[in-house]
């Protein structure tokens, strides 16, 4: 398969660089330092995880060891019982797969016109679609909010999902020059068994982009599934938040008296999908980090 | 706008109540008690499994009257009120003139509101009054006391019939418990409400009787400096509310002030020896202890949402609908005769004659309230001198009621 | 790479395979030169950019100008006068202060020590580097509540793990986040936690695409590591460094809010706060509509301004290759 990803400088084997002894003799100093600092980088995680196994009543003895004396899963049942944890979870992951899958709907035919299209506008419509990459968000959420209250969609899921995926910039940009990467050839050679746009981009465009397609859609979950301010905005009921501002309002109610367990409990929830996606496809997600920080 | 007004209540009705469950009406009652085993829990169940026709769904949504009463906020300006809003009664103004909280003489009728408030003691009818409008439910009442944690104060060698009734005379016995015991001697609760015992019993006001802000009075100024003693002693260790909940409780602290109304929470955890005594006044003053809490305010748009709002009013309002709300440590608000034990301490404050909490007046009253808090917070954190935080929060106050 | 014919196989097969929607535009538009099908493939993604960014962006300069009541849906003219009012607002400028430093403690941290890292892997071999950059990169992965939530168990000041360790070590405990001279730069720690190892394999491909002959040939001049770094390999990655300063500045006005708003609410009062967090209470807090409207444009006009000064800046340093 030729594309765009595989071309990514990352995919590439680093260089390894002949040193001389001098420096070679302070090698495994330097993997001392990188092992502790790889360390101490997962250590708050890893903290999560023990006073999420941890009972309540030795959750505020002050103790450093990482294993907790009495294990226990009963932090996370008590999540659920305080809050709609099990709610929060699936609106996350509801809201982050439409977020994504909309976002490539919208983003690939639009990608693909101005990729291969020749019409009157298209420069035109290009410039303002991936303008919208140069908008901080910040300029537009007011009338945002406004109108999605005169729409009827606050507290609805859909607020969340729409203004989102409006903001497609990015995913045009990067699927355009996919697209411009394939060889016109194969377009061409379907034109002329008489496929039109919309089959020439279905059956042939998009089936030679699929690492593209990847790559945007887990960095589109990611960045939806981190969304913050925006639910925050417009998402009211408890029943219908997502786990990041679910998050928030267990995590302000410590009058209870400090639920830290089942609060870490929630909070592996939260890190769980994305942590998993990342060990399974741990080079697809650097790569998809890398184009986008490139690009 | 009318239509869309419509739509935008129609859409999450439909989406919230999917498919119907019963013929019930259901209310939304916010508020901002936490935890599955709060007494707000048992009181909303008790109801509900009465059966009245009516259901009341708990809705917390926040841990503070500032942050509930912000989410309301974003609910009234998107069309959708809370049925019901434990309303601070330090925002009964803002309640009344922004958020638009009901008249309950004009939607029940003067003889059912007569009847229902008959339940509820003499004179706090008129805490619930705004402006001629009686909007409120007197609900909870609570009052700031002293939370000892008698294992560590009786460690220290201090005697245990002898807490101090002013903070002149606890100061020094909050120190010598926490050089007895290395244990953190004395926390106070940093917000408005605190600091206001402290003004009053100085013989200050955090506003005047006709809404003008006087804060940084000469008495307020003594108060404040008296306040903020334990700190300069070294025994204050300064905290949000949370932490320091969490602190006492886990028997790092010695002596705590705060509301009666954490007393549930706190004593579900304290694993130590808890004793709950009347506020220390100030040396040489007349004690004036005050008042705070909520009420329940209607919001509901709609005459089906407010008369399920006054069959759960009439349920709470009689003995077996306000007893099992006494646990949480907030005050008997009736003329029922129901016992509370553990909470004489509030009790007797209350015998001892309260005012009501400072009500921030006027359209933008909450964001008058969030101004002096953070100037509170300055002073305590030593960012600026008592006199110039106290002066920074009368003319912060000044603009923003004179720009209402 | 797969070759072509494999591709024209695709084309052919997939030719064959009728598609509905081909033959239902096809039919209305006659012939696939018609600009109408290719409109229609583009006409969502347009639409919403119109929509949802370039309709509300002229609305909020509107908003700007006027006082909206929410509650009773009234707009009343103001002219400049919030522009003014925000200017003038103690508050704003605590928020601006506090948005310098962010920068200011964020953007070296986030550019030097992920380099660093970067050039240290480079050196070293085996399946344990996989490991470490899978470590140093994880927390990237992460949303910044989630994080903040965390750090927050860490930073309790009562029971918290941070504590512990200090006090093990001999040190005295902290208040953090409840500390006024501290809020900020814990602030900044958990956003530097959480942000670092993006710029990790981003410096990393950008130092494997240096070539080697200008490594080599630097190293027969017999320059070492340290002088091929400073003359050899970051003058190429430049670009790369230019356009990590630029995300970092985006990561310092928009998502750190995620942080600030779980961590500290912007408190103790307001030492922690910044331009973005200001905005929302104006906004959603106080429903000052209009004020805020003006603080989003003025927001606007500084990251505008900050961008080409950095562009201007780095315009005639930055080495492109």
């Amino acid at each position: 398969m030729s594309t765009t990803l595989d071309a990514l400088p990352q995919a590439a084997p680093l260089p390894r660089v002949r040193l001389k002894l001098r420096w070679r003799l302070r090698l495994p100093l330097l993997h001392v330092a990188l092992a502790v600092l790889s360390l101490l980088t997962v250590m708050p995680l890893l903290w999560m995880v023990r006073t999420a196994f941890t009972p309540h009543a030795e959750v505020f003895r002050s103790t450093l060891a990482l294993v907790p004396a009495n294990p226990t899963v009963a932090n996370f049942p008590a999540a659920f019982g305080l809050f709609p944890v099990g709610d929060w979870f699936l609106n996350s992951l509801g809201v982050a797969t439409a977020c994504a899958l909309g976002k490539l709907i919208v983003a690939a035919p639009a990608a693909f016109a101005f990729a291969r299209g020749r019409f009157a506008g298209r420069d035109a419509g290009f410039a303002l679609v991936v303008g919208t990459m140069t908008v901080p968000y910040v300029i537009t959420l007011i009338p945002t909010y406004m109108a999605v209250v005169q729409a009827g969609l606050y507290d609805t899921h859909l607020a969340v999902i729409i203004p989102t995926v409006a903001h497609c910039g990015f995913a045009c940009f990067f699927l355009r020059q996919a697209f411009r990467q394939l060889p016109g050839e194969i377009f061409e050679a379907a034109a002329i068994d008489g496929a039109g746009p919309w089959r020439q981009f279905l059956l042939v465009a998009l089936p030679n982009v699929r690492a593209a397609l990847a790559a945007l859609f887990v960095l589109g979950f990611l960045s939806a599934w981190n969304l913050y301010l925006w639910p925050l905005l417009v998402l009211e009921s408890p029943e219908h938040k997502t786990l990041a501002i679910g998050l928030k309002l267990f995590a302000t109610t410590g009058e209870q008296g400090g639920q830290w367990g089942p609060l870490m409990a929630t909070a592996m929830l939260g890190v769980a999908p994305v942590l998993i996606l990342f060990l399974l496809a741990q080079k697809q997600i650097v790569s998809a980090f890398v184009t986008s920080g490139i690009r | 706008m009318r239509l869309s007004r419509r739509t935008a209540l129609a859409m999450p009705a439909i989406l919230i109540a999917g498919p119907a469950r019963s013929a019930d009406a259901r209310i939304d009652l916010v508020h901002l008690f936490s935890g599955a085993d709060h007494p707000a829990q048992k009181v909303i169940a008790a109801f509900n499994d009465r059966k009245l026709g009516v259901t009341v769904v708990s809705r917390q949504e926040g841990t503070t009257y500032e942050a509930i009463t912000t989410k309301a906020m974003a609910g009234i300006a998107a069309g959708r009120p809370p049925a019901i809003m434990t309303t601070g009664w330090k925002l009964a103004d803002f309640a009344k003139k922004t958020l638009g909280a009901q008249d309950f003489n004009a939607i029940y009728g003067a003889d059912r509101t007569a009847a229902l408030m008959a339940n509820f003691r003499p004179g706090l009818k008129e805490i619930c009054t705004v402006g001629g409008s009686l909007i409120g439910l007197p609900w909870a009442m609570s009052t700031p006391v002293l939370y000892v944690n008698m294992t560590l104060w009786k460690q220290a060698g201090l005697d245990p019939a002898q807490v101090p009734a002013t903070v002149e005379a606890l100061y020094p016995l909050a120190k010598q418990l926490q050089e007895r015991t290395g244990k953190q001697g004395l926390i106070f609760e940093v917000n408005e409400w605190l600091p206001q015992a402290f003004i009053q019993n100085a013989g200050g006001d955090v506003i005047t009787r006709e809404g003008q802000p006087a804060m940084d009075s000469a008495a307020a100024v003594h108060a404040i400096e008296r306040f903020v003693e334990p700190r300069r002693m070294g025994m204050w260790n300064v905290l949000s509310i949370g932490e320091m909940v969490t602190a006492f409780q886990s028997g790092a602290i010695g002596v705590m002030a705060s509301s009666s109304a954490r007393q549930s929470v706190i004593r579900a955890q304290a694993q130590f020896e808890l004793a709950l005594f009347q506020l220390p006044g100030l040396e040489g003053r007349p004690r004036r202890m005050n008042s705070g809490g909520n009420f329940l305010a209607v919001y509901a748009t709609n005459r089906e949402q407010r008369e399920a709002a006054l069959t759960f009013f009439q349920h709470i309002a009689s003995a077996e609908g306000f007893r099992p709300w006494l646990a949480t440590g907030y005050m008997n608000t009736t003329v029922h005769d129901l016992p509370a034990p553990g909470n004489e301490a509030a009790h007797a404050q209350l015998a001892g004659g309260l005012t009501s909490e400072t009500i921030w007046p006027g359209a933008r009253g909450l964001e008058a309230l969030q101004a002096h808090i953070e100037w509170i917070s300055r002073i305590v954190n030593g960012a600026v001198s008592v006199p110039e935080g106290l002066r920074g929060s009368r003319q912060a106050v000044e603009r923003l009621i004179s720009n209402a | 790479m797969v070759s072509l014919s494999n591709h024209e196989g695709i084309a052919r097969a997939s030719v064959q395979t009728a598609s509905w929607f081909d033959r239902l535009t096809m039919k209305r538009f006659s012939s696939r030169r018609s600009p109408l099908i290719w409109w229609l493939m583009a006409a969502p993604a347009v639409l919403l950019c119109l929509g949802f960014v370039w309709l509300p962006m002229a609305a909020t300069f509107g908003l700007s100008v006027v006082d909206v009541n929410v509650l009773r849906g009234m707009a009343v003219w103001r002219g400049l006068a919030h522009y003014g009012d925000t200017l003038a607002n103690p508050d704003f400028h605590l928020a601006l202060k506090n948005t310098a430093i962010y920068l200011a403690v964020l953007l070296p941290l986030q550019i030097l020590v992920p380099l660093l890292l970067a050039y240290a892997l480079m050196h070293l071999a085996g399946r344990v580097v996989s490991l470490y950059r899978g470590a140093l990169f994880l927390p990237a992965v992460l949303s910044f509540p989630i994080a903040a939530v965390v750090w927050l168990w860490l930073f309790n000041p009562v029971v918290g793990v941070l504590n512990a360790v200090l006090t093990a070590l001999g040190g005295m405990p902290q208040r953090w986040l409840n500390d006024p001279d501290m809020a900020i730069y814990a602030v900044c720690a958990v956003s530097f936690w959480k942000c670092f190892g993006l710029n990790l394999p981003i410096f990393a491909a950008a130092l494997a695409n240096v070539p080697p002959e200008l490594r080599q040939a630097a190293a027969l001049d017999g320059a070492g590591p340290w002088r091929r770094a400073w003359h050899v390999e970051l003058p190429m990655i430049s670009p790369t460094l230019f356009f990590a300063g630029v995300t970092t500045l985006l990561l310092v006005l928009d998502e750190i809010v995620g942080a600030v708003d779980v961590l500290t609410e912007g408190g103790p009062f307001k030492t922690s706060t910044n331009l973005l967090y200001f905005l929302y209470e104006r906004a959603f807090r106080h429903f000052q509509f209009g004020e805020a409207a003006a603080v989003a444009t003025l927001i606007m006009g500084l990251v505008a301004a900050a961008t080409w000064l950095q562009f201007r800046m780095f315009e005639r340093r930055v080495h492109y290759a």
